[in-house]
């Protein structure tokens, strides 16, 4: 997996490079935005870690080449924000923008190897990985939902269950399949849990969307 | 208990500035009203005397012939007030003169070189005027005497004024004087209060705008229609607090640039660490490859006090911007969304990923409150961050909409004791000291509800629960 990090702190940028090459990333360096520019333009990159306060602007507007690159290549990478900026008002922004992500430093690198794990599989695992229904869009790869092109925040457990719906569309799951999707969250997890992480989703995304299969289970609703 | 006295109630300026100028205005009119009443009463004597003696000189002439028709003259023709044989002669009353029928009539004497009185007014006694037989004023206790020779007939015409009358005159002007003093003085009075409360105005209006003044209102003063002093202390003033929003901004942009320079860095020597406890790791694995490598101990323990360090940092930041937090840059903030994106950074992290909940309202609404994003994040991080750190238990984050919508931050943990939730109510409250940055953080989240107007609550057990912590941030109700 080829990974583009935007950093302008050489020293941090040796040690994101040293850290993620010990774990057998392939890894390219940019400095700036036009060096940025010139190597998505030609290389193709899983993901950028993007750092927002580089020298010759701020690191979001390399979002707009990334879109631009993607059309002619497979996808378009999973762009993390990777910045001292731990405001809320500057993540909001960074997401608003487009950034799947945002990690604010000193990060753990546990934490940033989990994501990049996670990008890995996800497009190891999916060739088609969103599904829309309607109004919704769900991108499995990003872990990202859109209700009427307005970002959905899902908490993690509302994301098990969903993913596991989402897998299949159309296709009925039984209640102790999801179940066991909540477990790995919450041992505690009960049948009733069960209907109230039915209802949040219904509520987020449609009352449609997830259909009740009397006596059985749930499913997404078929296209 | 250490109690300072209130201070003594401050005399207003209005009263002290009216009270001086209407005891200096008394005093000046009194001395006033003194030397008029003098300059008055010199007037009065002389205006009586310029009469006496015009008096005397018209009556002379009436008089000697009154006194022709009764007496003769002797051979030097010069009249006497004896007879031949110079018995004294009963003095002649004159007819009526001018006066006889006011309250003060004429007092008219005519005597003769000797003293002895030849014709006299009816109103004038028969006996001679205390006066000495010498031209011009004389004053008895009784009179004011003018006295005019008649050399031809060797004769004196004396005329006089009662000093009674002349005194009363004076005192009626003396008495006006005093009663128009008594009856403006209260008006005056008033009137030099009134003007000094609407002159100060100014100062009023001065004290309001710098009293509205604080430490998150530093706007300058408007000096339009000031006048000219005050002026000049609102420009003292204005300079002061432009030195002072300076003094702010760098402080702000001193915490902003700090995060910057001091993250960078901090996560920069994370990464090395984590690559040298790697190495450690593959060393300690490799039998007789240790050389030149640092223990993995060593490295865990660095990567322990760095923790620590960026977490002391984390604060010291927090606190400086909690301190910071400008109601100029207060916007609308709708909770949902702010704790949704709190939420979610704390579900990048593997420990917090599975045990802090979002209970999401059950409707779409905003909900909506005054305040400051960046600042209403550091205080929900830092209860979450005290609840993920303290307990063991899920967390629950909630956001209750109302008329003064609130912040929930919940756990079921442990709880804490009635002392402890007693204690915690207090400022500068702290709870062990075995927990790095707790009271630090409880001090940046009172700092920061405080700059919102916000209530902290503390509840423990939470209502319904049968253990934990509920923490609740509830907002003031909205203007308007």
């Amino acid at each position: 997996m080829r990974i583009l990090l935007v950093e302008d702190d050489r020293p941090l940028a040796q040690a994101v490079l040293g850290h993620l090459q010990a774990k057998q990333f392939s890894v390219d360096w940019a400095e700036s935005l036009q060096q940025a520019r010139a190597l998505v333009a030609v290389t193709h990159y899983s993901a950028v870690l993007l750092d927002l306060n580089l020298p010759d602007g701020e690191g979001l507007q390399l979002l707009p080449a990334l879109a631009s690159t993607a059309a002619a290549q497979e996808s378009r990478p999973t762009v993390i924000v990777v910045t001292a900026r731990d405001q809320v008002s500057d993540r909001i922004r960074g997401l608003d923008a487009g950034a799947d992500d945002y990690l604010v430093k000193p990060y753990d690198p546990e934490e940033l190897l989990a994501r990049l794990r996670a990008v890995e599989r996800r497009r190891g695992a999916q060739s088609s990985s969103t599904v829309t229904r309607g109004e919704v869009q769900i991108d499995l790869a990003r872990e990202v939902v859109r209700n009427g092109m307005v970002p959905v925040v899902l908490t993690p457990k509302e994301w098990a269950l969903l993913r596991v719906l989402a897998s299949r569309p159309g296709q009925t799951f039984t209640r102790e399949r999801l179940l066991e999707a909540l477990y790995q969250w919450d041992g505690a997890s009960d049948s009733n849990t069960l209907e109230v992480f039915i209802s949040r989703l219904r509520r987020k995304l449609g009352s449609d969307l997830i259909e009740t299969v009397r006596g059985t289970g749930y499913r997404l609703m078929a296209q | 208990m250490n109690r300072t006295r209130p201070p003594a109630r401050a005399q207003s300026l209005a009263q002290h500035l009216s009270r001086t100028l209407i005891l200096a205005v008394v005093a000046v009119w009194l001395v006033s009203t003194g030397l008029v009443a003098w300059f008055v009463d010199r007037q009065i004597q002389h205006n009586f005397d310029v009469e006496l003696v015009e008096s005397t000189h018209r009556q002379l002439y009436p008089a000697l012939l009154d006194l022709k028709l009764v007496r003769r003259a002797d051979s030097a023709g010069a009249y006497v007030a004896v007879d031949e044989r110079g018995e004294p002669l009963e003095p002649q009353v004159t007819g009526e003169v001018p006066g006889d029928y006011r309250e003060e009539p004429l007092l008219l004497q005519l005597r003769d070189a000797q003293g002895g009185v030849l014709l006299r007014s009816p109103a004038a006694p028969g006996a001679p005027f205390a006066a000495p037989l010498q031209a011009g004023f004389f004053d008895t206790p009784e009179y004011r005497v003018y006295s005019l020779f008649d050399a031809p007939h060797r004769v004196w015409l004396q005329l006089a004024d009662p000093l009674e009358e002349r005194n009363e005159a004076s005192e009626r002007t003396l008495l006006g004087l005093v009663a128009v003093l008594l009856v403006m003085l209260p008006v005056l009075a008033w009137l030099i209060h009134w003007i000094a409360r609407r002159e100060l105005h100014s100062v009023r209006r001065l004290q309001q705008q710098i009293t509205a003044r604080s430490g998150s209102n530093l706007q300058a003063l408007d000096l339009a229609h000031m006048p000219q002093e005050l002026r000049a202390v609102g420009d003292g003033v204005n300079q002061l607090l432009g030195r002072l929003g300076e003094a702010l901004n760098v402080e702000r942009s001193l915490a902003a640039n700090a995060a910057h320079e001091l993250r960078t860095p901090l996560a920069q020597v994370r990464l090395r660490l984590h690559t040298a406890l790697d190495q450690a790791q593959f060393h300690h694995n490799s039998p007789g490859a240790t050389d030149g490598c640092v223990p993995e101990t060593e490295v865990r323990a660095a990567l322990q006090s760095l923790e620590t360090l960026s977490h002391r940092t984390e604060r010291l930041l927090q606190l400086s911007r909690a301190e910071g937090a400008d109601l100029a840059h207060f916007g609308r903030v709708n909770l949902v969304q702010l704790a949704e994106q709190v939420a979610q950074s704390f579900w990048q992290q593997p420990q917090a990923q599975k045990r802090l909940d979002w209970l999401a309202p059950d409707t779409d609404t905003p909900v909506w409150v005054q305040g400051d994003i960046d600042g209403l994040a550091i205080v929900l991080r830092n209860l979450i961050d005290n609840a993920l750190h303290h307990t063991d238990a899920q967390v629950e984050l909630e956001v209750q909409p109302g008329e003064r919508p609130a912040l929930v931050v919940r756990d079921h943990g442990r709880g804490l004791t009635a002392a402890q939730l007693e204690q915690i109510q207090l400022r500068h409250a702290r709870i062990g000291s075995q927990h790095i940055g707790y009271g630090l953080g409880m001090s940046i989240v009172r700092t920061l509800a405080d700059k919102h107007g916000a209530e902290l609550v503390f509840s423990s057990p939470p209502a319904g629960c049968a253990q934990g912590l509920e923490v609740r941030l509830v907002f003031p109700a909205a203007a308007g």
